[in-house]
């Protein structure tokens, strides 16, 4: 009688525990990438805002809302593609030249025309963090 | 006298039930321990199993604070583990199951029929078993790579469902079963099939399940055939990832050696008791 008992509730965790694993196995990407931190990104390109200033090497125009803006300093963050699997968020420092009303002028190391950066975020991010590109328009 | 011999008897007892219970502690730490480990939090994990000097900083069982960060990382974040553990069920299952089917047949056959070089053929089965794995890997593979079976589940399950293994642990349980009911059954005009299904299966019941469960835990710890026969790392089965795993990943191993751990815990707790006593059911007047 005990013997069945124990086999009773054993196959009925078994399938309790297996049919949980494949519901969540089935919504793991959904549940995934509903709490991963949503963003905004748009693509930078080369440019001054000072209209006399022909020489436009190694200066770009960034949206003002993708720069955390710390005096003449400022950090973005652009997106990660070396992973094929997962997209994830690099902070890049830059110096900030100048700025207007909507943009900044910006040089910093490591930065290229075609560049995605991040202009709005639903949550806090950081270095190396995984997101979730909204509006996705990247090849 | 008899006093004296009692305490001694007690003393004895007391003594061996130390010795028992230190034995299994050791055979248990590392299961208790990784269930510890998957309830502290990631950063307590790392720092405790920090090897920057090739040595533990610390073992310690019980969590600074009781976290379910592990498995929330495991069933919520971590797709790919999930996955994973699915890989292993295909892998497993089918194996499981055509090898219990195909070594029944089998071993009835080399148990209880009567053909030419029956015993030869076992011998070669015998080999068979005794030959290691890696030295079947290579042969396996060019045999796979021309039936175009390489990065396909097939590749791991078909040599499991023939292993020799199955059929020389079901041979020894249906030799116990007598061969006169056989005689009778025929001489009543049962089929071969027929003495299979209502003779032999009922009464190797126990050695079934006793199989069932050391092919399960054989294919389910699986290793180096994935790694040798799957070119897409997707395929891997959970058990490659467990021990493929990077620095920042020790607490998602533990949580997932728990998830890992429990379908093996229950066919064993389902069978226990025939596991216990395989040939318990053999007609032996």
């Amino acid at each position: 009688m005990k013997k069945d008992r124990i086999k009773k509730y054993t196959l009925r965790f078994g399938i309790i525990f297996f049919l949980v694993i494949a519901l969540l196995t089935y919504f793991s990407s959904t549940i995934d990438n509903m709490l991963l931190p949503k963003v905004k990104v748009t693509m930078i390109e080369s440019g001054t805002l000072d209209e006399n200033d022909q020489d436009i090497n190694g200066k770009y125009l960034v949206p003002i809302s993708a720069v955390v803006n710390m005096g003449d300093q400022g950090v973005i963050y652009y997106i990660n593609d070396s992973d094929e699997k997962k997209t994830t968020v690099s902070e890049l420092s830059v110096s900030i030249n100048s700025k207007d009303d909507l943009f900044f002028e910006v040089s910093g190391e490591g930065m290229y025309s075609g560049m995605y950066v991040v202009y709005e975020t639903s949550k806090d991010i950081s270095e190396g963090d995984r997101v979730y590109v909204e509006g996705d328009e990247r090849s | 006298m008899r006093n004296r011999g009692g305490i001694v008897k007690r003393m004895k007892k007391i003594i061996k039930y130390i010795f028992l219970i230190l034995l299994t502690a050791v055979f248990l730490f590392p299961v208790v321990y990784m269930i510890a480990c998957s309830f502290m939090s990631n950063s307590q994990v790392v720092k405790m199993l920090d090897f920057t000097n090739e040595e533990y900083k610390q073992i310690n069982l019980i969590p600074e604070m009781f976290s379910l960060e592990q498995y929330y990382q495991v069933f919520f974040r971590r797709p790919e583990y999930l996955l994973k553990f699915w890989n292993s069920v295909i892998m497993t299952f089918p194996t499981v199951a055509g090898q219990t089917i195909v070594s029944a047949l089998a071993a009835f056959a080399f148990g209880k029929l009567k053909f030419p070089f029956r015993d030869k053929l076992f011998f070669v089965y015998i080999v068979l078993l005794i030959l290691p794995l890696q030295v079947t890997l290579v042969p396996n593979y060019i045999v796979l790579d021309n039936i175009d079976l390489l990065n396909n589940f097939l590749a791991v399950i078909l040599p499991g469902t023939f292993s020799a293994f199955g059929i020389c642990l079901l041979r020894q349980s249906i030799k116990y079963i007598s061969d006169s009911s056989i005689e009778a059954a025929r001489i009543d005009g049962a089929s071969y099939f027929r003495i299979f299904t209502s003779i032999i299966l009922p009464q190797i019941k126990g050695g079934l399940i006793t199989l069932v469960l050391l092919c399960f835990i054989d294919n389910w710890n699986i290793v180096e055939q994935p790694l040798i026969y799957f070119d897409d790392e997707a395929m891997y089965p959970l058990s490659i990832q467990l021990s493929n795993f990077s620095a920042g990943d020790y607490g998602i191993i533990f949580a997932c050696g728990v998830m890992f751990m429990i379908p093996a815990l229950l066919i064993y707790l389902y069978g226990r008791r025939d596991i216990d006593s395989p040939f318990i059911q053999v007609d032996k007047s």
